[in-house]
């Protein structure tokens, strides 16, 4: 068996985000870029995979520009054993035309457990996983917290409204993962070191036939500031006030 | 004596020295066969001066135990003065009338000596046994098993035996010989005076059986020295000769490019010098006497770490002289992961260790093995892990947020200002923390009434990687030293101002292993700088008594004591209290050697320890210098729901509080 994992880079979650002067980008400069933290569980469970069910190789693929090869040097480091960067000229924002690149490339490792994130933080769409789903004509289950996999046959637990869904299905399959799966190991300093000398393999992709374009991007309305309103039970009946007359929530 | 006793006598002292030569070359490859460390025959005139004056002298025993120094001083003496007798003592097996001085004044005065000594020894043998075997204190008995062999009684019986035999020997002899030495040797004359009245014969046998127990058990001593801890009498004074001339706990740098196993795993990576240091241990328990972690309850010793690894050593030493693999690693039978990753890296054991002992660098060494080999570190350093590589702050705080602490201050910026005779290097907590933001307000505040000419590096500044080098995390810590002298390199200024002591320590003291050599300052000394001066003026508001607490990292580590106090005498009206715990003898907060990102789960906590040191003296506020200690301190006033009554704040803080 082998195991693929598409991973994408996306800007650190603590980052100051700001807005490019064409008004469709994120100025990228002062940026620290990681791994998609739904994809560290996604390569934590290839990993977990490997090792209980012997499978063969776990390969990690990630779409991006040159920077991305980061994002990729940090799965060798947890223990992945290859990795391929579908390098792009030019950001993206369209699933369809990122999800036919990636399945190209899946059809050609030959990969039969298909592992990714839920969803990637930066832009939250969360189609890549369904779509590849189509474009393989494979099931996916999305957002799994727990997965057992026994020969072929896959048995995985996702959130539903209120409960747990649980489903069963046979490999090969696309599976996207949700917090909860598991814990995502902390690469070994030997993994970085040895992730630094690692040759990575690349190949151009064009998204020409993108349908999808970002027309702008703004920033949330800035939330008003907090109040406080007073001490003890004095404060009290100012805060009713306030909640009721200003806030209109009560 | 006749030729069978002469033979049999030869025979004794030749199995006892091949014996003790056998151990004693033993350990000598095992120290050899360690790993490749700096070499420290570096300025051999100074070192030798300053072994045998610490050993000489004795200071390395009496300086902290003055009582139980001063009787170790007797055996010690008693030891170079019975090393030279036993000469003359086997001497006289073969030629009765020799003596190493001849017959003159100088004999006489030679064998006064001798007699004093004796007395001298025998009291201190007698002290130590009852302060070990009837007072029982903790550091020398405690923990069980490590601290209760018989040895000790063995070898005290034995310093003992030999001084009695001596001058009962001696004393028969001059009964025997007619000849009184009762003014150069008072004590063999007293003890002559105990054989009076026996027969010629009989005195004849007793004064052999004197002779030969004392003879035996110098050969006993010799076979037991290598085994036991009093091993330090020839490991010691060496090991202080190859003492570490930077200052205590400055870790010493992996070359990554060059090795592929990066601190210790299995006992054979230890450097010769760590190996020494395993060797040298007295078990003293000088250490664990001013451990924070062992007084908090914590499972680690500072000496147990070392004979714990002399014990696995001497366990390994057949597979390390054969060339074979260890057959064991050293986690986790012969140290414990909550004994290394207790340590605070407070140094304190290493100030008071009489054989210089470099207890810190040991226990990096394992957790460098745990963390960079093995992957096993406390779970709560991996954020901070991740917070340093990817936003440069313990905290994985937004690395472009990093100056927002100096909204609305006038605080000048390297890029935008140039130059400066100053950079201050804020460091995470100044920048991040809400306590240590405080401290830079105050410091920002301070530096603009003197005028002093500074500016900071901003979103430049990365952490310096003390709490990375310190966690074993080399790899990170280097990264972070590297990228951080690059910077430095790129801007003008002559000095560089830290408010943290951990960045002090290691922007002064191990940047140097990256080419990066700088003149650093700590804050406390720019401000007592500037009260000399007269650039800033004081108007102390309220006569609360104010205690100090050293920081570990500013005092022990680079002595810096002197500059805070001047600073808290001027704040204080006088009215300061120095706690049980102050200067060398500081007392650690508990966040040290990145044990301020980790749990303190385990026995009691340090921090609540040290702000009852405060509370003692009457304190109404701790001055500190430092965030982690700020933090620390303030927590555990906090936790104990004192805060009305005390209160911590960095000495910054409450200098510019005071600023007119």
């Amino acid at each position: 068996m082998k195991i693929a994992v598409c991973l994408k880079q996306v800007p650190d979650t603590e980052a100051n985000i700001k807005i490019a002067s064409d008004q469709k980008s994120i100025d990228e400069s002062a940026i620290k870029f990681i791994v998609n933290p739904y994809d560290e569980y996604a390569i934590e469970e290839a990993l977990k995979l490997k090792e209980s069910q012997g499978a063969e190789s776990v390969i990690a693929i990630t779409l991006g520009p040159d920077r991305a090869k980061d994002a990729l040097r940090t799965a060798v480091a947890m223990g992945v054993d290859d990795v391929v960067l579908l390098k792009t000229s030019a950001n993206s924002s369209d699933a369809l035309s990122a999800a036919k690149s990636l399945a190209a490339k899946i059809k050609e490792t030959g990969a039969e457990m298909i592992l990714l994130g839920k969803e990637a933080i930066d832009d939250g769409s969360m189609q890549v996983g369904p779509m590849l789903s189509e474009l393989l004509n494979i099931p996916c289950i999305t957002v799994v917290t727990k997965l057992e996999v026994n020969g072929s046959s896959v048995k995985a637990e996702r959130e539903i409204e209120g409960g747990v869904e649980v489903l069963q299905t046979t490999m090969p399959c696309i599976i996207t993962c949700q917090k909860g799966l598991n814990e995502p190991r902390f690469p070994s300093i030997r993994g970085v070191m040895m992730a630094k000398k690692k040759q990575i393999s690349e190949e151009a992709v064009e998204l020409d036939d993108a349908k999808l374009a970002v027309s702008s991007l703004s920033y949330p309305q800035s939330r008003s500031e907090g109040k406080i309103v007073g001490e003890g039970t004095e404060a009290v009946p100012e805060l009713i006030r306030l909640l009721r007359e200003e806030a209109k929530v009560i | 004596m006749n030729l069978v006793g002469q033979i049999v006598l030869i025979l004794c002292i030749l199995g006892a020295v091949l014996f003790f030569a056998k151990e004693i070359r033993l350990r000598y490859r095992l120290v050899k066969l360690g790993a490749k460390g700096p070499q420290r025959w570096d300025r051999p005139v100074e070192r030798l001066g300053y072994a045998v004056g610490r050993v000489g002298a004795q200071i390395c025993s009496i300086k902290d135990r003055p009582l139980v120094g001063i009787m170790h001083a007797f055996i010690f003496y008693g030891f170079i003065f019975f090393a030279v007798a036993t000469i003359n003592h086997v001497t006289r097996a073969f030629a009765p009338e020799f003596s190493l001085w001849g017959h003159g004044l100088f004999n006489n005065l030679w064998f006064l000596g001798v007699d004093i000594i004796a007395i001298l020894t025998s009291i201190g043998a007698v002290f130590l046994f009852v302060r070990r075997y009837i007072f029982k204190p903790e550091p020398i008995t405690k923990p069980w098993p490590f601290s209760r062999s018989p040895q000790s009684a063995i070898v005290l019986g034995f310093i003992f035996g030999l001084m009695v035999t001596y001058l009962l020997n001696q004393g028969a002899d001059m009964i025997l010989t007619g000849k009184s030495f009762a003014a150069w040797m008072p004590f063999s004359h007293a003890a002559s005076t105990l054989l009076t009245g026996m027969s010629i014969p009989s005195l004849q046998i007793w004064n052999a059986v004197f002779w030969w127990a004392h003879i035996l058990m110098v050969l006993g001593f010799l076979v037991l020295i290598p085994h036991s801890k009093h091993l330090h009498l020839i490991a010691g004074p060496i090991n202080i000769f190859f003492r570490t001339r930077e200052p205590d706990g400055t870790l010493q740098k992996i070359d990554f490019e060059n090795t592929e196993e990066f601190g210790v795993t299995n006992v054979n990576q230890f450097q010769w010098k760590n190996i020494m240091d395993f060797f040298s241990c007295v078990d003293c328990g000088r250490c664990q006497d001013v451990c924070p972690a062992y007084a908090s309850d914590k499972p680690l010793s500072p000496k147990v770490v070392m004979m714990s690894m002399r014990k696995h050593i001497l366990h390994e030493a057949d597979h390390l002289i054969s060339g074979q693999d260890v057959s064991e690693p050293v986690m986790d039978k012969w140290q414990t992961p909550d004994e290394i990753w207790a340590c605070t890296t407070c140094g304190a054991c290493m100030e008071t260790c009489p054989v210089k002992n470099e207890h810190i660098q040991t226990i990096i060494e394992l957790r460098r093995g745990q963390m960079m080999m093995e992957n096993k570190f406390p779970q709560e350093l991996e954020p901070a892990f991740r917070g340093l590589e990817t936003n440069s702050n313990p905290w994985n705080l937004g690395m472009s947020e990093r100056a927002t602490w100096t909204e609305g201050l006038d605080v000048p910026i390297m890029t935008e200002k140039g130059e400066a005779e100053y950079l201050w290097f804020v460091g995470c907590s100044g920048s991040f923390d809400d306590r240590g933001k405080n401290i830079s307000h105050a410091m920002a505040k301070i530096l603009n009434a003197a005028g002093v000419d500074y500016a900071i590096l901003g979103t430049e500044e990365k952490c310096c990687g003390d709490p990375a080098r310190r966690a074993g995390n080399e790899y990170l810590f280097q990264m972070m030293a590297e990228e951080n002298v690059a910077t430095f390199k790129q801007h003008k200024f002559k000095k560089i101002l830290t408010s943290c002591p951990h960045c002090y320590q290691v922007i002064k003291n191990e940047y140097s292993q990256f080419e990066g050599e700088f003149e650093v300052v700590h804050h406390t000394e720019l401000i007592a700088g500037l009260l000399d001066q007269g650039k800033i003026k004081l108007s102390p508001n309220g006569d609360g008594k104010m205690t100090f607490h050293d920081s570990c990292y500013l005092g022990r580590y680079n002595d810096i004591y002197e500059a805070p106090r001047k600073i808290m005498k001027a704040m204080s009206n006088g009215n300061l209290a120095e706690m049980v715990h102050s200067k060398n003898k500081s007392f650690c907060c508990g966040g040290g050697g990145a044990r301020m990102f980790m749990e303190e789960s385990i026995g009691t906590r340090i921090n609540h320890l040290r702000v009852e040191e405060a509370e003692q003296v009457g304190a109404e506020t701790i001055g500190v210098a430092c965030p982690f200690c700020l933090t620390m301190l303030d927590d555990g006033v906090k936790e104990k729901g004192i805060e009305a009554s005390l209160q911590v704040k960095d000495i910054a803080q409450l200098v510019a509080e005071q600023l007119v």
